[in-house]
């Protein structure tokens, strides 16, 4: 008999997935009374956060995570804090739900997003992959997947599984994010936020990849289409009563973060978001007079034709709404210093040190002062 | 991941490539008639790499110095960003800088220095940083980095900050010194 | 995310592309010559063993490696009770990690992410194996600094004993697989280990010794298995 087939066939049919027969959690529930598999992936995800906060990437701000906190408790009441949020300390556009129920959202997406009702449309979706314990059905899909993939290919055998696959950035199936997304918006509307921002969250998203040609893995990346998703909950939202937006509460609680994210993208050379962001005089209006600076320092690394004179005009700006801010003089010094201008970049240059005298890049100026022979 | 990968890559190619031991009565370096540099003794060169020059004094996990020229319409890897013959040091520091940042896996990253300095006699800048791993472990960089007409060169450093980094410091200035443009 | 030490991971995959069947068993360890020379009187009495650093996982039948929170508590277990063993057969004493506050955790923790370097570092570089770097086992430096000296006082200990290790251990699936692939002609990979272990002086982070083990069979969850191994290992061990 030849025992290929027979051999392939054992094999494909070897393992069968049980995905089905886990059901959602509705309550919170001890990792000590989990069966063994899941146990395990909860016990990975412990050590996961461990990792995190060792390495310093929880994002430094006790009253943004307890504010994220406060929305994550208000759309799942009865898990009582338990599906614990944190921000962490990333440009990307993510947020994943780990299997032990801890939520990360990162400050690239915080900082994009309009106000509350759009981040617990984020906040909601993710819970629901906790709830529904999607990544445990996941894992169990994996596995029997790359049996088939296995007896099939025969080739590209991974010697390691990866417990990131199972997180929102790499992608749960088509099902079940459409299952988050619908469990998701049945939370906002029922915690009372207007149900209108649940599509807004995504369009406004799509409007911001496009603008900043953003090629990277995002939140979105292997969720069903984006425009998809805005027209299903425009859809689900057409009867629905008004809630809250909570607009002015976001803004606040963002506002050290959002400062954050603006000198990251500096530090980073991501001219383009700060262009976005801070030529949209409405939002514009969220920031400190500082931000002056911020999209100066934009036009500068840009450095399209014009962008010399708007440079000049923010770093302007800036100094007059904000005296106080240094790094405004200073980039009006360097300016000038290169302008050959250098009575007006020493200026400059000695007015940054006295408002910042332990600058870290004290040593430059310095140099520059010499070089300008004052 | 990738960061991940390709330090396996290297640590597995490091395994099956040669190295040399510094000869004490040989230790000048010369690359592409461009520049030299004199190698400390007790260090390692590894006789492939991607780097013009690369040594180690215990192994790379525990410290390297790199050493790189490239030219200026070479995209920096992680920016994007090109560099230009008129730079100013700082703003070499500040490439320098995002391209360390835009490292997502590096945790709690900080600037503990940054000032001017000179590479061969030309303006250059000096950026001092540390980052965490996973379990805590601070790593720090030291990179010094200059643009001329030819292009960028940059001499990185690197090593953990418990113990390593302060070992092979002095060897790591020494050999910046000792770098003379022909 | 891994949790499978990314520098032990590295040794994987050099002991499969390097196979280095029948080496003596000196060649899987690295002694700082100093260890040898040094009086009776001076060598390590009291040893702490710290919290092995273990990632026991399942290889499955479609090659997916999940880490088993279980055996890998089983394992480490199995490590040290098989240390403690070795030790009261050579009237050495051990002591484990008591609790400790959380400060004192994340330097023991630092430390460990160092050691885990020096052992990879040690493994390639240190043992004199490649003659471009035989200068680093003569002239032996490797050391964890004295930050881990508060434990001395903690615990009474004057070295510190790490096992570091991974063992993937294969499904019954994967061996299933194994079988079924060898009737296409195909060879996939099935379990196996790396394991090190090392000693460090408490008050000046010196690394004394250090041994390794591969395996292609290994079952660290099994008592007697784990036994042998820490055995073989300190075969190696200069005898006090």
């Amino acid at each position: 008999m030849n025992m290929k087939p027979v051999a392939l066939t054992l094999l494909a049919l070897s393992s069968l997935a049980r995905a089905e027969d886990i059901l959602p959690w509705s309550h919170p529930v001890s990792p000590a009374t989990l069966a063994r598999d899941e146990h395990n992936l909860w016990a990975e995800s412990e050590q996961f956060d461990r990792a995190l906060a060792r390495s310093g990437k929880v994002f430094d701000d006790p009253a943004l995570n307890a504010y994220l906190q406060d929305i994550m408790n208000r759309l799942y009441p009865e898990f009582g804090g338990k599906i614990r949020v944190r921000a962490l300390g990333s440009a990307s556009l993510n947020a994943f739900a780990l299997p032990n129920g801890s939520v990360y959202i990162n400050t690239g997406l915080l900082a994009r997003l309009q106000n509350e009702a759009q981040l617990a449309t984020v906040l909601a979706h993710e819970g629901a992959h906790f709830v529904h314990r999607h990544s445990f059905q996941q894992a169990e899909h994996t596995k029997n997947a790359a049996v088939f993939a296995m007896v099939v290919g025969m080739a590209g055998i991974p010697l390691l599984g990866d417990i990131a696959a199972l997180s929102s950035m790499m992608g749960f199936s088509r099902e079940h994010e459409n299952e988050a997304d619908s469990i998701g918006y049945q939370r906002l509307v029922r915690a009372g936020y207007a149900a209108s921002e649940a599509a807004k969250t995504f369009e406004h998203l799509i409007a911001e990849i496009k603008a900043l040609e953003i090629n990277e893995p995002f939140f979105f990346a292997s969720h069903p289409k984006l425009q998809d998703r805005v027209d299903s909950f425009t859809e689900l939202s057409r009867d629905a009563r008004n809630g809250q937006t909570g607009h002015e509460t976001f803004v606040l609680a963002t506002k050290k973060l959002r400062l954050y994210a603006l000198q990251e993208d500096l530090d980073a050379y991501r001219y383009k978001q700060l262009i976005l962001v801070l030529e949209d005089t409405r939002r514009r209006r969220e920031y400190p007079p500082e931000a002056s600076f911020y999209l100066g320092e934009a036009y500068r690394l840009r450095a399209q034709d014009g962008d010399s004179e708007k440079s000049e005009r923010e770093y302007t700006l800036s100094t007059e709404l904000s005296p106080e801010f240094a790094p405004a003089h200073r980039a009006l010094g360097i300016m000038r210093y290169r302008q050959g201008r250098l009575a007006e970049a020493t200026q400059h240059f000695r007015h940054y040190l006295q408002l910042a005298p332990n600058a870290l890049d004290r040593d430059y100026i310095e140099a520059y002062l010499k070089e300008s022979g004052t | 991941m990738k960061r991940t990968f390709g330090l396996l890559l290297i640590l597995l190619l490091s395994a099956c490539a040669p190295w040399s031991a510094i000869d004490p009565d040989s230790r000048n370096i010369a690359v592409k008639q461009d520049y030299t540099l004199e190698a400390p003794v007790g260090w390692v060169k590894r006789n492939y790499d991607i780097y013009d020059v690369f040594l180690s004094r215990d192994g790379p996990l525990l410290n390297f110095i790199a050493v790189r020229r490239e030219a200026h319409d070479q995209e920096l890897k992680r920016s994007k960003r090109k560099t230009s013959a008129d730079l100013l040091p700082h703003e070499i520091a500040e490439l320098v800088i995002a391209e360390q940042k835009a490292n997502e896996q590096l945790g709690a990253f900080t600037v503990l220095s940054n000032r001017p300095a000179r590479i061969g006699g030309k303006p250059a800048a000096r950026v001092h940083t540390r980052w965490k791993t996973e379990r805590g472990l601070p790593i720090e960089r030291l990179t010094y980095a200059m643009v001329d007409q030819k292009g960028r060169l940059a001499l990185i450093y690197e090593a953990p900050g418990l113990v390593y980094f302060p070992k092979g410091l002095a060897d790591f200035e020494t050999l910046v010194k000792s770098v003379a443009f022909q | 995310m891994y949790r499978i030490s990314t520098y032990l991971l590295a040794g994987l995959l050099l002991f499969g592309s390097m196979s280095l069947p029948g080496l003596a068993q000196a060649a899987y360890s690295a002694t700082n010559p100093a260890l040898t020379t040094q009086p009776q009187a001076e060598r390590p009495k009291k040893f702490l063993l710290l919290p092995p650093q273990m990632f026991v996982g399942e290889i499955s039948a479609g090659g997916v490696i999940q880490k088993q929170e279980d055996w890998t508590r089983q394992s480490s277990e199995n490590l040290l009770l098989a240390a403690e063993a070795v030790m009261r057969d050579r009237q050495l004493q051990t002591v484990r990690l008591p609790a400790l506050d959380e400060q004192s955790m994340e330097i023991i923790e630092s430390h460990i992410g160092l050691y885990d370097r020096l052992a990879l570092a040690i493994y390639l570089y240190g043992r004199g194996q490649d003659s471009a770097w035989k200068h680093r086992h003569d002239a032996w430096d490797y050391t964890l600094g004295n930050g881990l000296s508060f434990l001395r006082e903690k615990t009474g200990a004057d070295s510190a004993l790490i096992f570091i290790g991974t063992d993937i251990i294969s499904s019954g699936g994967r061996k299933a697989a194994f079988t079924a692939a060898l009737l296409l002609g195909v060879v996939i990979p099935l379990g196996q280990s790396f394991i090190t272990v090392g000693l460090a002086d408490l008050k000046t982070g010196d690394i004394r010794w250090m041994s390794y083990d591969q395996s292609m069979s290994l079952d660290s969850r099994e008592a007697e298995e784990a036994e042998k191994l820490v055995q073989d290992f300190f075969k190696t061990y200069p005898a006090p």
